[in-house]
């Protein structure tokens, strides 16, 4: 059950989409990545907008691969809303239903029901024109869901609206999908919408499959060098598996020895191997310690640029070659005080959150 | 100050734009009127009445509502099928087709007329071919002088306003729109019927008002395939009451009508295009057209249709010049027809070939000065999308909808006011010419002008240039192509008039299309073809300068 894409390849003049991929009945699946890797084209083509040329589509286990895209039973909301500018409310609603030949009565009654799910109870005879971003945005996915389709395709679904909406609405549309427990699947290019929604992401560079898990495991254990850039900041230092300490523990360094840092892991680590150590810039701390020298994983550096951010601020510090982002927690404006350009700091790295990415 | 001072430049343009209107036409329109309406300066319906009450007069009206009925239908039924492929298909022989529909916009109609005659005459091009083909004797299509010509000839004419419109519309449409309906369930009809038909439909119904207004007061078409009183229109009679029975006050009567009755297609075409505008937020998306290019049969046949219907016509009058009847009854290639312009001692109808060409030049050459200086004079007035402005842009457009026959009534009236006018007659036939060419030059500089955003106007004034400077080093450089396009139009429209100039014409101020027109009366039609071969070098030429500079004056920086 749910929807598998297998071995679907489309070709266009300077791009190629290859992929292979199942997402579970009733699950909310994201696919996430920068604009052109293919999630529009992979959701056009589970849709029907556009044919493979290879491959084949099943929606709960039903081969859908030849269906026209009237024939699917599928939801779709996309990006600019697409509502039909000509008809009302209740009559974009209704439109799916009534090319399914539903009785009148049932399509008032269905209307209705779906205008109740998403917070537009009265809103029938309203005109489109008539209807803020957000509110054209909920119809467009009460129009999708009237008629019951086996799968929701979102298509960037919120990037018209700004940023609090966006918000509001990506609760809604979870709540909505969880009560109707109907399989999704999410395009966005905006990673904390796709952290914050989805069951499972799959993120998508250059028409394939980089990387699938949950939010959790695609944050925090990146398995290639794209993933491990595309989400937040963090840090891509490559270096050298230098000696075992002890069984299942290993220390690295960098190139040039700029930091050393010792890391516990079960599987069993080559001495020489390269490697790339990953870990973001939250997973840093500001050591005040005078005595460095007790230390391990830390790094000293001169500050060469800060961003204030509230909350936070991030600071950039070089150690010869050597680049590292951290993240400092801003409590007083001491803190934001203290951190000046050209200026000397060190922090600690906790091993517990580096990750290794195989170069 | 500033403020002060470009508030003071806007009314100086606007009095002198609004004097030449008020004397140019709305004067002359309203002598028309006045005869219409006030019979020995009292209001009276006693000449409209009396008008109506005749038979004859019913007949015409009748007809001329008929046949631009039957003609804006034909018209919309061979534009539609152009305007899908334009807004949804991407094909070989795109650009053709796009070119090829926008040579009817500057053909001069007694070229239209001529081309009809040549090539689907009783004995022309195709009969000849057909009769070839069959052995027959006798012509197979006998459409001249008839309605079918009519017809024929209006859709020829207008279909390209059905393609633009209704295409410009169609491409518009949302493509999500379409995946939208479909994912919903919506196979292919049901999808034309609820989304797509009834979003194209205003632009439908615009361009049907404004082909209908068009055919309605067509005049050279039905004047020379039409012929006799049996195919007699409204425009036609204006002409025939005011020159020939010199029945000026039946000639203003009938124009009354024909204004009232344009008027509301001039009014529903203005509704509907204005209601085109609520697609405006979706359109700033690139159309994704499907990209197959399928030799499809029936895009082939329909382009080649077009091809055909705008070709023919314009191609036989070329090699139909260069075959003129020779004593023998036989034709053979020479250039005689061009040697006969050249030699001034061949007369007809006393003025002399060449002498009908240098008018049209001169005639053209101020219409397009004059039209280039009032036309860009209004689009500064119309400058902006205030209410007010919108009021003055009808007052000021309104030359548009006015047909040309009735202008030239006015005119003619207007010389009533001096003394030996015929003397005058070429200065009346250029000012006849500005009136109707320059809302032309407006209408393409006008949308240029109105994208030239303030701050490069107030960069070049802080920058230390006066307001005239910033005008002319900044402003019209940047408005140059959107001229040019505007004069070649202008060019076109001076040089192929014939309604107007009909009308106001006497012996020493013939043109191109007044002589082709009496060419063709005495069937002399090898001259005529050679008269309006130069036509269509003419035009061509206008044609690729608007397209040249049409498709440059979309760039420019702004």
């Amino acid at each position: 059950m749910g929807v598998k894409l297998k071995l679907i390849k489309k070709s266009f003049q300077n791009f190629n989409l290859d992929i292979n991929l199942s997402i579970e009945e009733g699950k909310l699946v994201t696919l996430l990545g920068p604009s052109g890797c293919g999630k529009t084209t992979t959701i056009q083509l589970i849709s029907g907008i556009i044919k493979q040329d290879n491959g084949s589509i099943l929606i709960n286990n039903k081969d859908v691969t030849r269906l026209p895209v009237w024939s699917r039973n599928i939801g779709i909301v996309f990006q600019d809303y697409a509502l039909f500018p000509h008809l009302n409310v209740f009559e974009n609603i209704a439109y799916g239903l009534k090319a399914r030949k539903i009785n009148k009565t049932v399509i008032i009654d269905k209307v209705d029901k779906m205008l109740e799910l998403v917070h537009l109870k009265g809103y029938n005879k309203r005109s489109i024109d008539s209807l803020s971003g957000g509110e054209k945005q909920r119809v467009a996915l009460a129009r999708a869901l009237a008629p019951e389709p086996e799968l929701l395709l979102l298509d960037e679904p919120l990037s018209a609206l700004d940023a609090n909406l966006r918000t509001i609405l990506r609760r809604e549309i979870r709540r909505i999908q969880k009560k109707l427990g109907i399989t999704t699947i999410y395009v966005t290019h905006d990673q904390d919408e796709a952290l914050s929604i989805s069951d499972r992401i799959i993120l998508l560079n250059n028409g394939k499959v980089e990387q699938e898990g949950t939010p959790w495991e695609i944050y925090n254990k990146p398995g290639t060098l794209f993933s491990a850039k595309f989400l937040g900041v963090s840090n891509i230092i490559p270096c050298t598996a230098d000696k075992i300490l002890n069984p299942g523990e290993v220390t690295f360094s960098t190139i040039d020895s700029e930091v050393s840092i010792s890391l516990k892991f079960r599987n069993n680590m080559v001495i020489g191997e390269k490697y790339l150590l990953f870990f973001r810039a939250q997973d840093t701390e500001v050591i005040k310690l005078k005595n460095k020298n007790q230390l391990t994983n830390f790094i000293s550096g001169t500050i060469i640029g800060t961003e204030y951010f509230g909350r936070y601020m991030t600071v950039k510090l070089q150690k010869g070659k050597l680049i590292i982002n951290t993240e400092i927690s801003v409590e007083s404006e001491m803190d934001s005080q203290k951190v000046k350009t050209g200026e000397e700091l060190t922090v600690s790295i906790n091993p517990e959150k580096c990750w290794l990415i195989k170069e | 100050m500033q403020l002060q001072n470009s508030q003071n430049t806007r009314i100086f343009l606007l009095i002198t734009g609004g004097l030449f209107l008020v004397l140019l036409f709305y004067f002359p329109l309203s002598l028309v009127l006045k005869s219409a309406l006030f019979p020995d300066n009292k209001f009276s319906l006693i000449i409209i009445t009396r008008l109506l009450s005749k038979e004859y007069n019913q007949r015409i009206i009748i007809f001329t509502l008929f046949q631009a009925l039957l003609s804006t239908l034909f018209t919309v039924f061979l534009g539609l099928p152009g305007a899908w492929l334009l807004a949804t298909k991407d094909f070989p022989g795109k650009r053709v087709l796009k070119a090829v529909s926008s040579v009817p916009f500057v053909m001069p109609s007694i070229l239209v007329v001529l081309g009809f005659v040549i090539f689907y005459g009783n004995n022309g091009f195709l009969n000849r071919i057909l009769m070839n083909i069959n052995g027959n004797t006798e012509p197979i299509v006998k459409i001249l002088y008839s309605m079918k010509a009519i017809i024929l000839a209006h859709g020829f004419y207008n279909f390209p306003i059905v393609l633009r419109l209704v295409s410009t519309l169609w491409e518009k449409l949302d493509s999500s729109q379409t995946n939208a309906a479909m994912s919903l369930g919506a196979g292919k009809l049901r999808l034309f019927l609820t989304i797509t038909l009834p979003q194209i439909l205003p632009a439908i119904l615009a361009a049907a008002a404004m082909v209908f207004v068009f055919c309605f007061t067509s005049f050279a078409v039905i004047l020379v395939l039409g012929g006799g009183p049996s195919f007699t229109t409204i425009e036609v009679e204006i002409y025939r009451q005011a020159r020939i029975s010199l029945n000026m006050d039946a000639a203003a009567a009938l124009s009354l009508i024909s204004i009232i009755i344009t008027s509301i297609f001039v009014f529903i075409n203005v509704h509907f295009q204005s209601s085109l505008n609520y697609h405006d937020h979706i359109q700033n998306k690139k159309v994704k057209l499907s990209n197959k290019k399928n030799f499809n049969p029936l895009i082939s046949i329909y382009i080649l249709i077009i091809t055909f219907l705008v070709g023919a016509p314009v191609v036989s009058v070329i090699i139909k010049s260069f075959f003129p009847l020779s004593a023998g009854g036989t034709n053979n290639l020479s250039i005689s027809a061009y040697t006969n312009i050249l030699n001034s001692t061949q007369g007809n109808f006393g003025t002399t070939l060449i002498h009908a060409i240098a008018n049209s030049i001169s005639f053209a050459s101020y219409t397009v000065i004059l039209s280039i200086i009032i036309g860009t004079t209004v689009s500064f007035i119309l400058k902006g999308k205030t209410k007010s402005i919108k009021i003055l842009d009808t007052l000021f457009m309104l030359p548009i909808s006015v047909s040309s026959v009735i202008l030239g009534l006015g005119y003619l009236k207007l010389m009533n006011y001096i003394s030996n006018p015929s003397r005058y007659s070429s200065i009346f036939i250029i000012l006849a010419h500005t009136v109707i060419a320059f809302p032309f030059v407006t209408r393409t500089v006008k949308p240029v002008l109105d994208k030239i955003k303030p701050d490069i106007i107030q960069a070049g004034l802080s920058l230390g240039e006066t307001p005239f400077r910033v005008f002319i080093t900044i402003q019209l450089p940047l408005l140059k192509s959107a001229i040019f396009t505007g004069a070649a139009f202008a060019f076109a429209i001076s040089i192929g008039e014939m309604n107007a100039t009909i009308l106001l014409s006497s012996e020493n101020t013939i043109t191109i299309p007044i002589m082709m027109y009496r060419l063709i009366g005495s069937y002399n039609f090898t001259a005529a073809c050679a008269l309006g071969t130069v036509l269509i070098i003419f035009t061509s030429f206008s044609f690729f300068l608007m397209d040249y500079y049409g498709s440059d004056s979309s760039r420019g920086g702004i």
